[in-house]
């Protein structure tokens, strides 16, 4: 099951390698956002770093439906996701495949994401093992629930404001207990000790289990 | 009659009117329409 | 034939008994001695409140016995989206009656309490369910994308649930006194309140009763349709499969007309 699963991630990294778009696409926009929050927020700096935390996440989480939706308009094309169940490859092996490039992915508009709200809002940084440890606890999280409700609203005629109504509220609880983490994580003395970051790694070890779960019916038809 | 107390009443008598009428047309509508199309055997059943 | 009767008779008792409701809860009942007659939304909030809930408690256990394979059946998933929709319903009315009754009592429409943030979010999170239901898909798969999107859903209540009372909770104490607390429940009141309880429950039912009733017939009219469509496209091969018979072999015009014992062709 690893190996297949391993098939598929690469599958999906090299789709990506060879077209590029959430290198040339979906970080471009999360920066353009960040841009606009900027603008919209009239540069009050005191303000922007209190709220980057917050930011970041509504950013991320934003920018990661396009990769979602990506992930799946590629398997919708050619029935690809049909042909895979039809050589019997276990669901489960297509949802850690398809999470650990949709993971990578989301790692890397991550990096970007928090490098340019460093330089632009200039919030402090008091924990960076806090920061990174939560960020890829909500990073799985947010991977599985959207790639679960990927391929439930997978469809020619699903329009594409569906996926984000159907993912944010499902990962309101994500949302909250992350930027609570990254919030700690802005004070000096912060630590991986941080209650929210028990939270974050709680309701995601939940949502990575539940979107094992789900994604194997939801993909099946 | 508190003005609050007055808004929340008529916005659940409202609001459940409403819906109801929505659900009694349209339940009606569809049934004709099953009757039309000649299944009444159908209809009968509902 | 005796379901048409029962509901009627359960559309006739639930509104009698919201008469009733609206008629003690506004008239009968004495002012509250603490909230004076704004008391009065106690007897509609809460009820419809615990609809809502139960709608979605419905809905999931709906969606639980579609998956399950030896229950499965479109019964299940017609039930499940008939009581989803009652739900949003009645989720909306609990976020309006709410704030309705939290401006005067806090001074405020909306506060980040608890209760309040997880309504919100359930609202949002069912309407995305129904949403998700309106993709064109054949009724089994939408039965099932859906019935995953329930399970989850439901999975995802109490979690939102802990989460905006740690977030309320962690940093600043809770704020906001809980609403039926410094309100003191006694005799008639009581009383209104539990038939309060009862009428919108029988309102939920009768509603859910029709819109399940509803989906069964658009179900059967759209799967008419098909059969319908189908048969006239197979006539109209067969008509042009004739006209195109006729076009390349004249000698077969006719069943009656095929080539006698000589079996000369016409051309």
């Amino acid at each position: 099951m690893i190996r297949r699963a391993w098939a598929v991630a690469r599958k999906d990294m090299l789709i990506e390698v060879h077209s590029k778009v959430a290198l040339n696409q979906v970080i471009p926009f999360a920066l353009a956002v960040l841009l606009t929050f900027g603008f919209a927020l009239d540069t009050r700096n005191q303000l922007l770093a209190e709220i980057a935390p917050g930011l970041f996440w509504v950013v991320v989480l934003f920018s990661s439906l396009y990769l979602i939706s990506r992930s799946f308009r590629v398997e919708r094309e050619n029935a690809a996701m049909e042909g895979l169940v039809l050589y019997g490859i276990d669901p489960m092996a297509v949802f850690f495949g398809k999470l650990a490039a949709l993971a990578l992915q989301m790692f890397v508009l991550e990096a970007v994401a928090a490098a340019g709200i460093v330089i632009l809002f200039n919030p402090p940084v008091g924990s960076l093992g806090l920061l990174a440890i939560s960020a890829v606890a909500a990073t799985l999280a947010i991977g599985s629930i959207g790639l679960v409700y990927g391929a439930l609203s997978s469809s020619e005629q699903s329009g594409e404001s569906l996926l984000p109504l159907l993912v944010i509220p499902v990962l309101a609880p994500i949302v909250i207990s992350a930027a609570k983490c990254w919030s700690d994580a802005e004070s000096a003395g912060a630590g991986i000790y941080d209650p929210w970051l028990k939270i974050v790694a709680i309701f995601s070890a939940v949502f990575l289990a539940v979107g094992a779960a789900a994604f194997g019916p939801a993909m099946e038809d | 009659m508190n003005p609050y107390v007055t808004a929340g009443y008529s916005a659940v008598l409202v609001t459940l009117a409403v819906y109801a009428a929505w659900l009694v047309i349209k339940s009606a509508r569809l049934r004709r329409a099953i009757l039309k199309a000649g299944s009444t055997e159908a209809g009968g059943r509902a | 034939m005796t379901t048409t009767l029962v509901r009627k008779a359960v559309g006739v008792t639930s509104l009698a008994l919201v008469a009733a409701t609206v008629v003690m809860g506004l008239f009968v009942t004495p002012p509250d001695v603490v909230q004076g007659n704004l008391a009065r939304l106690l007897y509609v909030h809460p009820p419809v409140a615990w609809v809502a809930y139960l709608a979605y408690g419905v809905t999931s256990i709906a969606s639980g016995l579609y998956l399950w394979r030896p229950t499965r059946s479109l019964k299940w998933d017609r039930i499940a989206v008939a009581s989803a929709e009652v739900g949003v319903v009645f989720t909306g009315l609990t976020l309006v009656t709410g704030s309705i009754w939290g401006r005067p009592a806090w001074g405020v429409w909306w506060t980040w309490d608890a209760r309040l943030t997880t309504t919100a979010i359930l609202f949002v999170l069912y309407l995305g369910y129904l949403a998700l239901r309106r993709i064109p898909l054949s009724p089994e798969t939408r039965a099932k994308r859906s019935a995953v999107a329930a399970l989850i859903a439901f999975i995802d209540v109490p979690i939102v649930h802990e989460s905006v009372v740690w977030w309320r909770t962690l940093h600043q104490g809770a704020t906001v006194a809980t609403l039926g607390a410094n309100t003191k429940v006694h005799g008639i009141m009581a009383w209104t309140l539990l038939l309060g309880f009862i009428a919108f429950t029988m309102v939920y039912i009768w509603m859910a009763m029709v819109r399940y009733r509803v989906e069964t017939m658009s179900a059967e009219i759209e799967a008419h349709q098909l059969e319908a469509w189908e048969a006239e496209r197979m006539a109209e091969a067969d008509t042009s499969d004739a006209a195109i018979g006729r076009l390349l072999d004249p000698g077969t015009r006719a069943p009656d007309e095929v080539p006698t014992d000589q079996g000369v062709a016409p051309r």
